[in-house]
This record gives C-alpha cells, sequence and structure tokens, in this order.
C-alpha cells in the first residue's frame, strides 16, 4: 500500500525506505527496475530531499538498491527474498507480540485464537 | 556584480525612483508658469507684463529656481524612506546607498540646473520674465533676497554655480533631514519641522538683533563683495560639503526601521 | 561541508532589553533550517544582524567564510524577505520584480513569472493593492526567484491559506531538489513544516538552546501515558526527566527525555504504559516554556 501521509511516531526516512520495501515486496517494484528518485520521493510526501536520501541510502547499505551513477536507483537482484527474509523475522514482535497484548488486557484465551486461525486456514485462503 | 556595479545599480534605481514626480512637477510647472498665464492674456487685454532682459533678471529663471527649490527639498524628505527600504531589502549596504544618493543628487541638482536655463529662455520667449526685484515686491519672499536685489549677474559661470549649488544644497538638505527623522523617529521630527517652520520668523529676528549673525548673513550673501553670484555659489557648495558629511554620518550603519 | 554563516558570541540589546544573548551558531551550506523561537526570542534581531539590517552590540559574523557585517560582496548572495513590508506601495509587482532582477545576480525572471502564475499573483497590481496573503507570495516569489546562496524567509507564509502554504512547501522542495542551496525558514507553523527542514534551529529568550536536525529532536522526548501511580513509580526510579504532565483521574500523561534506558522500555508493556511520539511543534513548546527543569540542561 502506498500511504501519502506519514506517521508521526517513527523516523521519515525510515518510513521512506519501509514504502519502497513494501513496493518491492508486493512486485509493484520489480528486480533491476528503477526506483524513484530522492527528488521524485521528497516532492510526493512534501519532505526534505535530504531525508528522502537517506531513506535510499538506507536501502543501498543494505543491499537492496544499489546505484547506476548517474542515471538511479535500482532494484537489487534478490532483492524481494532478502525483504521477505527480514520482514518474517520482524512479523513476530510487530504484529503477533502486540496482538497477544491486546488478548489479554481482553481475557482472550490464546486457545480462542488458535481456533480462530485454524478456521481461517481450513476456509482455503492463506 | 562588483561593488562599483552594485553603486551604480542603485544611483539608477535612486534616478528612476524620482523621474516620474520629476516629470509630474515639471508638467504643473510649465502649466502654472505659462499655460495660465498664456489663457489670461488670450482671454483678456494687457493684464500681466514682463520684462524682458530687466535690471535685475539672470539668465536663468528665477521662479523655477524657488519651484524647484521646494520641490527638492520636500522630494528629497519624502522619498527617503521608501528608497532606502526598498534598496535595503535588494541586500544593498549603507555604504552604497549613500554613494547613489549622492550620485544622484549632484545628476538631479545638474538635470534641474540646465532646466533652469532652459526655462530662463523661454520667460524671454513669452515675454515673461520675472526679475529679481518683482520677486522683490513686498508682499513676497523679500527677507530672503532683499541682498542680492540690485546686483547684476557678473558671468555666466557664477550663475551656472550659483543656480547647481542652490538646488544641490536644497535636496541634501532634505534627505539629510529625512535620514535623521528615519534614525531618531519623531522626537526628531517633530522638532525639526518645527524649527523649520519657524525659521522665517526668527531668522530675520536674529539678523535684526544679533549684529555679528546680521553680518555673517550679509557675508553669506555676498553682499559687500564683487562677485556676488559667485560667492554665494560657493558659500552655498559649503554647506553642501556640510551636508553630504552629515548625511554620511546620519546613514553610517543605519538600522532598518520600516 | 563548508560553514555558510558563523556568529560568534553575539550580542544585542534594544535599551535594557537583551534581545540576543551572545549567541553562537554555525550553519553549513545546502541546508533547509528552521529557524524556530516564541515571540520576542530573537529570531528577527538575528536575521537582521545577518543581513546587515542591524547592528550588533558585540560578537561576530562571517559569512561565506569572509566577514559579514556591511560586506556588500557577501550580502548580495543573500536574499532576505523579511515580514515587515520593505516595498514601495505605489509599484506593481512587475517592477518590483524587474528591480529585483537587477540586484539579485541569480535571479531567474522566467521562473518568478511561473510562479506567479502558479500562486494567482496578478503582475499588474501594485504593492499598496495586495492583501496580506499576495504580499507574502510576492516576498516568496522573489525569494525562490532569487537563486541566491543563502534565502531567508521570515514567516514566508503569514496569511496564506491552507492551499496557499501547501503550494509554497511543494513548490521550495521542487526548487531545492533542482537547486541544492541554503534556506533558513524562520516560522511559527512548526507541525506543518517540520518535515520540510533538515535541522531546526530553537531560540529562547534571546539564547540558542537547541540546534538539531529535526530527525534527531523528534527523538528527543516521548509521551508515556498509563496509570499515574504507575508511572510515577518508574519515573522515580529511573530518574526520568519529565518535561510536562497532564493528569485525568487515575491516569497520567508524561512527557519525558528520552532515550529511555533498556530494562525501562521492557518494563512499559507489562505495566501497561503506552508510548507516543512527541511532534517538533510540542517539544518546541515545551523547550521553550518559561521555566523547564533539568532537561534544559541536557539539551545542546
Amino acid at each position: 500500500m502506498m500511504q501519502l501521509q506519514l506517521d508521526a511516531d517513527r523516523s521519515i526516512y525510515l518510513q521512506i525506505a519501509e514504502q519502497i520495501e513494501d513496493q518491492i515486496l508486493r512486485q509493484d517494484l520489480l528486480e533491476d527496475e528503477q526506483v524513484p528518485s530522492t527528488n521524485q520521493m521528497a516532492a510526493l510526501y512534501r519532505i526534505n530531499p535530504a531525508t528522502a536520501a537517506k531513506g535510499i541510502a538506507l536501502l543501498v547499505d543494505e543491499g537492496i538498491l544499489y546505484k547506476q551513477r548517474g542515471i538511479g536507483m535500482f532494484v537489487s537482484a534478490g532483492a524481494h527474498k532478502q525483504i521477505l527474509v527480514k520482514r518474517k523475522k520482524d512479523f513476530f514482535t510487530r504484529y503477533v507480540e502486540p496482538m497477544l497484548q491486546e488478548a489479554k488486557n481482553l481475557s482472550i484465551d490464546p486457545e480462542e485464537i488458535n481456533a480462530y486461525i485454524r478456521s481461517r486456514n481450513g476456509a482455503g485462503n492463506s | 556584480m562588483s561593488a562599483n556595479h552594485r553603486l551604480l545599480r542603485c544611483t539608477r534605481y535612486l534616478l528612476a525612483s524620482v523621474f516620474k514626480p520629476c516629470l509630474v512637477f515639471l508638467g504643473i510647472y510649465l502649466l502654472a508658469a505659462y499655460g495660465l498665464p498664456l489663457l489670461l492674456r488670450v482671454t483678456t487685454t494687457g493684464s500681466i507684463t514682463y520684462t524682458p532682459f530687466g535690471p535685475n533678471s539672470m539668465i536663468s529663471s528665477i521662479v523655477f529656481l524657488f519651484a524647484g527649490a521646494i520641490f527638492l527639498f520636500v522630494g528629497g524628505y519624502a522619498g527617503f524612506r521608501e528608497d532606502y527600504n526598498f534598496l535595503l531589502a535588494m541586500s544593498n549596504t549603507w555604504r552604497n546607498q549613500y554613494g547613489a544618493a549622492l550620485l544622484r543628487t549632484a545628476a538631479v541638482a545638474a538635470g534641474f540646473t540646465a532646466v533652469s536655463f532652459l526655462m530662463g529662455w523661454f520667460e524671454r520667449l513669452f515675454n515673461q520674465v520675472v526679475g529679481l526685484s518683482q520677486i522683490n515686491d513686498p508682499g513676497v519672499i523679500s527677507t530672503y533676497v532683499y541682498p542680492l536685489n540690485g546686483h547684476q549677474p557678473y558671468s555666466l559661470a557664477g550663475e551656472i554655480l550659483l543656480v547647481f549649488a542652490a538646488f544641490l544644497t536644497v535636496f541634501l538638505f532634505g534627505q539629510t533631514a529625512a535620514v535623521f527623522s528615519y534614525r531618531w523617529g519623531a522626537r526628531f521630527t517633530v522638532a525639526f519641522w518645527i524649527l523649520f517652520g519657524t525659521s522665517y520668523i526668527f531668522l530675520p529676528i536674529m539678523t535684526g538683533t544679533s549684529e555679528g549673525f546680521r553680518r555673517f548673513a550679509m557675508w553669506f550673501l555676498g553682499e559687500g563683495g564683487r562677485d556676488t553670484l559667485i560667492n554665494v555659489g560657493w558659500h552655498l557648495l559649503v554647506v553642501s560639503a556640510l551636508l553630504i558629511a552629515l548625511t554620511g554620518l546620519g546613514m553610517r550603519r543605519l538600522p532598518q526601521n520600516a | 561541508m563548508n560553514a555558510i554563516l558563523e556568529i560568534e558570541a553575539l550580542s544585542k540589546s534594544y535599551g535594557s532589553v537583551e534581545a540576543l544573548k551572545s549567541l553562537s551558531l554555525k550553519l553549513e551550506e545546502g541546508k533547509i533550517y528552521g529557524l524556530l523561537g516564541r515571540n520576542g526570542a530573537g529570531k528577527t534581531t538575528l536575521l537582521n544582524l545577518i543581513t546587515s539590517r542591524l547592528y550588533a552590540g558585540s560578537g561576530s559574523i562571517r559569512l561565506f567564510g569572509q566577514p559579514g557585517v556591511d560586506n556588500q560582496k557577501a550580502l548580495e548572495r543573500i536574499c532576505c524577505m523579511p515580514e515587515k513590508n520593505l516595498f514601495p506601495p505605489a509599484m506593481r509587482v512587475r517592477e518590483i520584480l524587474r528591480h529585483a532582477a537587477s540586484f539579485y545576480p541569480s535571479f531567474d525572471r522566467d521562473y518568478a513569472e511561473a510562479l506567479c502564475q502558479r500562486f494567482s499573483l496578478n503582475p499588474q497590481l501594485k504593492y499598496k493593492a495586495l492583501s496580506r496573503g499576495y504580499e507574502s507570495i510576492l516576498r516568496v516569489v522573489i525569494g525562490l526567484s532569487s537563486h541566491s546562496d543563502l534565502t531567508i524567509f521570515d514567516e514566508p507564509v503569514l496569511g496564506l491559506d491552507a492551499a496557499g502554504r501547501d503550494l509554497f512547501y511543494r513548490t521550495l522542495i521542487a526548487d531545492y531538489s533542482e537547486k541544492p542551496r541554503t534556506f533558513i525558514i524562520s516560522t511559527h507553523l512548526i507541525d506543518e513544516s517540520a518535515d520540510i527542514f533538515e535541522d531546526a534551529i530553537i531560540l529562547k529568550e534571546g539564547s540558542l538552546i537547541a540546534m538539531d536536525s529535526v530527525e534527531n529532536l523528534r527523538k528527543r522526548s516521548i509521551v508515556l501515558s498509563g496509570r499515574k501511580d504507575r508511572l510515577e513509580e518508574l519515573v522515580s526510579r529511573y530518574r526520568l526527566a519529565v518535561l510536562s504532565r497532564d493528569d485525568i483521574g487515575r491516569l497520567s500523561a508524561m512527557t519525558v527525555a528520552a532515550p529511555l534506558p533498556a530494562d525501562c522500555l521492557a518494563e512499559l508493556r507489562e505495566k501497561e504504559i503506552d508510548l507516543a511520539p512527541v511532534s517538533l511543534q510540542k517539544l518546541f513548546i515545551h523547550l521553550t516554556e518559561p521555566s523547564v527543569g533539568s532537561f534544559e540542561r541536557q539539551v545542546s
């Protein structure tokens, strides 16, 4: 999903990096395809170009993007898999833990959650 | 852009800023000095007579000298604030503004001097020369020109010097007052205008009561010398120099006061 | 990176009022700086001092590596559009732009005309006929078109409606993207412009109390909210600096200095204490509060 509104709770440049990662993940951006430039990102989100550049630089450091001098930034080969692995690691801390905490607040038994998940999987969607 | 170019840019701006008001003034002057009397002459018979080359006339126009002097004084005073603020907004230093103001003043004074002689020629052309003696008529500005009455113009150079120095002094005077008004605000402005407005009262009084002051005034206005006009011209140039220095003092590191 | 502006121990007083108290500052070239401060904090005084429109009692100013006071060569590389009106009321907009083109060495007239169209500013109008918003727009047009090495805006969006303000921010970003240069923007509208700035300079009562990237400033504090008793216990145990607090019933929301110790963070979930970020504007309000506690000593 492309968010035009940025959250106030996390660093802007991290969100920029995440946006690009999301696009790669969902294959809205393919490998060896050119990524929107710093200036385009800055214009879209109405932020300082240096901030956008920082987000992109982060992805370059992680190897998710590579730079072609004079042309721009491109999606690295294997970026999709790389992001998948990274996100999977984060998944449990980011989504599941808060869910469990909230369940505890509402006195929902973990078994109820398991049952729910099983029934959803059983319906054929995954 | 070198600093010199900057000075010229400022000067060009200041000249442009004063150009239209000068045209308007000239238009009104021509109308008042020639248009109206011409109209009167056409509609009435023999109402106004003037003397061409009267015994006390200068080659240039006395009327224009006085009208122009008033205009330059008022214009110099009124125009300063706007010009200074605008040039400040355009990232100009006080030094360049000061230099430009001086250049413009000299240029405008020179221009007015030239026009003054042109107007004199017009006066002769239309038989409407106004001599010093006519200005000297009771009820007019007698106090200031009385000593000049009776003196012939010695030379063209003297007259040019006098007219130029007069315009220069008066224009500078207005600007100097404006500079200090800008710097010091209301307390200066009020004091200045009170002093200036009442000067026509207390200056003659001082001339009458103080012998020393009377002698100085007579000397300044060239009394007792041969080359009156040149003398007065030089005296006015000295006054101009003083005003130039004063303006410099006033404009030195002048903070913005929009 | 080069220092475009260096100020050392700059002080300025108006009579008995100390507008700037021995302020020292160093700005790098090529960044968009936000200059923030409450009314009377000294922002406009600082900007006037930098541009030799005002003179300091003591201290030094260096622009582009040279002494900055009354330095025409340095000053012509700066375009400073102040909040106050400095334009002749009877002058038409296009005349003002024409003059600006002759005074600013890098002025782009075509760009200025394009901006006038974009902001719907009629060049035929006389300056006195402009509403407050359009006066601001004119200053924005000149400031952006000047392409000066250092461009300063003092309250650039005064009187502009929301659409106009948004257009300004977008135009600024686009222009800066194409021609990176140094901007100093002094503004009261912090929340909407915080993302535009790279660094923020915060003044309080004539002194510099913070200068850092906006990102770092945002990380300096967080809001903890939850049960008042648990919060108070946590705060005292970890000796957290509390900037402000709001209490309601059994609950409390406390703004504390970040970062929190790792152990403290770990305890938050079990104690059912929520974490929330603090916007730059909120941080600004806290920092510039007339009396701020220990936090002020931690800052910069």
